[in-house]
C-alpha cells in the first residue's frame, strides 16, 4: 500500500518477462537490488512487476546484457501524468484555481450562529457585527476578535457580554443581554417612580423607595408616586432605586370613525419580482420575473407601489446551511380609487377596528366600566367608547446622582 | 496460525558453535547461515540467497551459502527480492535442501 503510494508519487514503470526467462530475470533483479513491487504472474505465464522509472531502464539494460528479453511498459504515476498534461494550461489553471478556492474558503466565514439573545434579533446582531467588518464572507483570519467584541459592546448598550468564536468556518456568537433596570438595581444609580397618566390611586405596592401618594389621591401625569430620595434625620438624604406598582383608575377612550366614501388601494398590474443572489455577503442581481435581465424598478418608476422582501437561505439535506441566500423583492403597483360603501359595510368595518382597539386596551388595563355609543354623522359611522380602567401608571424615572447630590 | 521452522546449513563454524553452546543464544545470532521462515504454507521468507537457479510456477530453486534450496508447491511467486532476502508466496508443499529435506 505504502510502496504503491510512493510508486505513484515518484512514478513507476511496468516490466514483464517470459516464464522461460523467469529465473534469469529474477537473478538479474536480485543482483541489481532495485526495489520492486506489484509482482504478479499473467495468464500467459509472464511475470510482471513494477520498478521505479529510472531503475526500470537500467534493469532492462542489465537484462539485455545478460541475454534476457524484457518488455517495458509505459510510465505510470504522477510524474508521467504531469508530463502528459504539461502543455494543457487550462488544467493547470483549473488546478491552481481549485487550490486557491479551497484555501480561501477555509479562511472566510460561511455562517454566523447567534445564541443567547432575547430582545435583539439574530439579524440585528449580525448586522451590527457586519458594521465592524465581520460577517458571512469576511476573512476571519484577519479579524481581531478582542477589538471586535469591545467595539460591539460600546455600540450595543443593551448587550452586557459578547463572545465570537470560530468553529471551522462557522462563527458562533454568544451574547448576554442586560436585564431591564438591572443597572439601576445594582446600586449605582437612583430613580423615582412617576405617574404615566392622570388617575385616581387605588393601590400602591412599593418594592423600593418610599410612597409619596396614598389611596384615593388624584394624580396628574408626571406627578411623583414613589420617591427614591429618602430623608434621613434632619439634613441627611439617602438615594434608592424606587420601584413598585401603582394601580389607579384611569379614563380611556376608543374612537373609531369609518367614512361611507373611502379612498381604496387597487393593485393595477401583475406583481414584479427581482431576484438577487447573496453569495458570501456579495449581492448579484439575477433576473426579473419577466425573464428580462435587469432591474424592474424602471417599469414602475413614477408610480406608487407596495414592496416586500423575502430572503431564503440555501440549506443542504441534513440541515447544513450554505452561505448563499436568494433575496426576492416583490413590487405591487397600485392606484387610489374612490369607493362608496353601504352603512352596514361601514358599520362592520368600524366594529372590526373597534374590536382590535378594545383588545389592545384590555391587554394593558382592566375595564371597570364602559359607555359605548354608535352613531352616523357627516357621512361616516362612528363608534365611541369611554372606559374607566384599572391600570398600573407607575413609570421609572432615573435620577442623575451627580446632579441630585449637588447642593 | 504461524508455524515457524528454521533450517540451518550443514555445520556451524567452530567459534560460533562454541559461543552458541556456551551462552545458549539463538543460532542465527552468532552464525551467518541461511534461514528459511515458513508462515503456514502460504509464504516463505528466505535469507542468505546467493542466486536464483530456476523459477517456475511449481518449483523455485535457489543457491544458498551452504548448498541449494528447492521450494515446491503451486502458484509460486517471488513477491520481493531485497538484497539476499526473498519472499515466496503461493501454496508451498515442501522445502528441500541439498543435505536433507523438510516438508510441510
Amino acid at each position: 500500500m505504502l510502496r504503491g503510494l510512493l510508486g505513484f508519487l515518484l512514478g513507476s514503470r511496468g516490466v514483464s518477462v517470459s516464464a522461460a526467462d523467469g529465473a534469469a530475470a529474477m537473478e538479474v533483479l536480485r543482483r541489481c537490488g532495485f526495489p520492486q513491487w506489484g509482482m504478479r504472474r499473467g495468464s500467459d505465464g509472464r511475470i510482471a512487476f513494477l520498478l521505479g522509472r529510472k531503475n526500470a531502464v537500467r534493469y532492462a539494460e542489465d537484462c539485455a546484457a545478460a541475454g534476457v528479453e524484457v518488455r517495458l511498459e509505459r510510465e505510470r504515476g504522477l510524474p508521467a501524468w504531469l508530463m502528459r498534461y504539461r502543455r494543457r494550461w487550462g488544467l493547470l489553471f483549473g488546478a491552481v484555481l481549485f487550490a486557491l478556492i479551497v484555501w480561501q474558503s477555509g479562511r472566510i466565514v460561511w455562517s454566523v450562529d447567534v445564541s443567547g439573545n432575547v430582545r435583539y434579533s439574530d439579524d440585528a446582531i449580525t448586522e451590527m457585527l457586519r458594521e465592524y467588518g465581520f460577517g458571512v464572507g469576511s476573512v476571519f483570519t484577519h479579524t481581531d476578535f478582542d477589538r471586535l467584541q469591545n467595539a460591539f459592546l460600546l455600540q450595543a448598550k443593551d448587550i452586557a457580554w459578547i463572545a465570537v468564536n470560530m468553529q471551522g468556518t462557522v462563527a458562533h456568537v454568544e451574547v448576554l443581554e442586560k436585564r431591564p433596570g438591572g443597572e439601576g438595581q445594582s446600586g449605582e444609580s437612583a430613580a423615582n417612580v412617576i405617574a404615566a397618566e392622570d388617575g385616581q390611586i387605588v393601590e400602591v405596592r412599593v418594592r423600593g423607595g418610599r410612597a409619596d401618594v396614598s389611596v384615593n389621591d388624584v394624580v396628574r401625569r408626571g406627578d411623583l408616586l414613589i420617591s427614591g430620595v429618602i430623608r434621613v434625620g434632619e439634613d441627611g438624604v439617602r438615594y434608592e432605586y424606587a420601584a413598585g406598582q401603582v394601580l389607579a383608575q384611569v379614563m380611556r377612550e376608543i374612537d373609531v370613525r369609518v367614512p361611507l366614501v373611502q379612498e381604496r388601494k387597487v393593485y393595477t398590474e401583475e406583481e414584479l419580482c427581482e431576484k438577487t443572489v447573496i453569495f458570501f455577503g456579495k449581492q448579484v442581481k439575477l433576473f426579473t420575473k419577466s425573464g428580462i435581465v435587469g432591474s424592474s424598478y424602471g417599469k414602475i418608476e413614477g408610480r406608487t407601489y407596495d414592496s416586500s422582501v423575502q430572503t431564503r437561505q440555501w440549506v443542504l439535506p441534513g440541515g447544513i446551511s450554505l452561505p448563499v441566500w436568494i433575496r426576492t423583492e416583490t413590487f405591487r403597483p397600485y392606484v387610489w380609487e374612490t369607493a362608496e360603501q353601504s352603512e352596514e359595510q361601514a358599520y362592520a368595518q368600524a366594529l372590526r377596528l373597534y374590536r382590535e382597539k378594545m383588545e389592545q386596551l384590555l391587554s394593558e388595563a382592566e375595564i371597570l366600566s364602559l359607555e359605548t355609543s354608535v352613531e352616523r354623522e357627516d357621512g361616516e359611522v362612528r363608534i365611541f367608547s369611554r372606559a374607566v380602567c384599572l391600570s398600573d401608571i407607575a413609570r421609572t424615572s432615573e435620577i442623575s446622582l451627580t446632579e441630585s447630590a449637588a447642593p | 496460525l504461524e508455524n515457524r521452522k528454521k533450517s540451518t546449513g550443514k555445520r556451524l563454524g567452530g567459534a560460533a558453535a562454541c559461543v552458541q553452546r556456551l551462552f545458549d543464544v539463538p543460532m542465527e545470532g552468532v552464525s551467518s547461515l541461511s534461514t528459511v521462515e515458513l508462515i503456514g504454507d502460504r509464504e516463505a521468507v528466505i535469507s542468505g540467497c546467493l542466486g536464483i537457479l530456476a523459477y517456475g510456477e511449481n518449483e523455485i530453486l535457489l543457491r544458498m551459502k551452504h548448498g541449494r534450496l528447492l521450494v515446491t508447491g503451486r502458484d509460486l511467486l517471488m513477491e520481493s527480492l531485497t538484497g539476499g532476502r526473498i519472499t515466496i508466496s503461493g501454496q508451498i508443499t515442501a522445502v528441500h535442501t541439498d543435505g536433507g529435506s523438510e516438508s510441510c
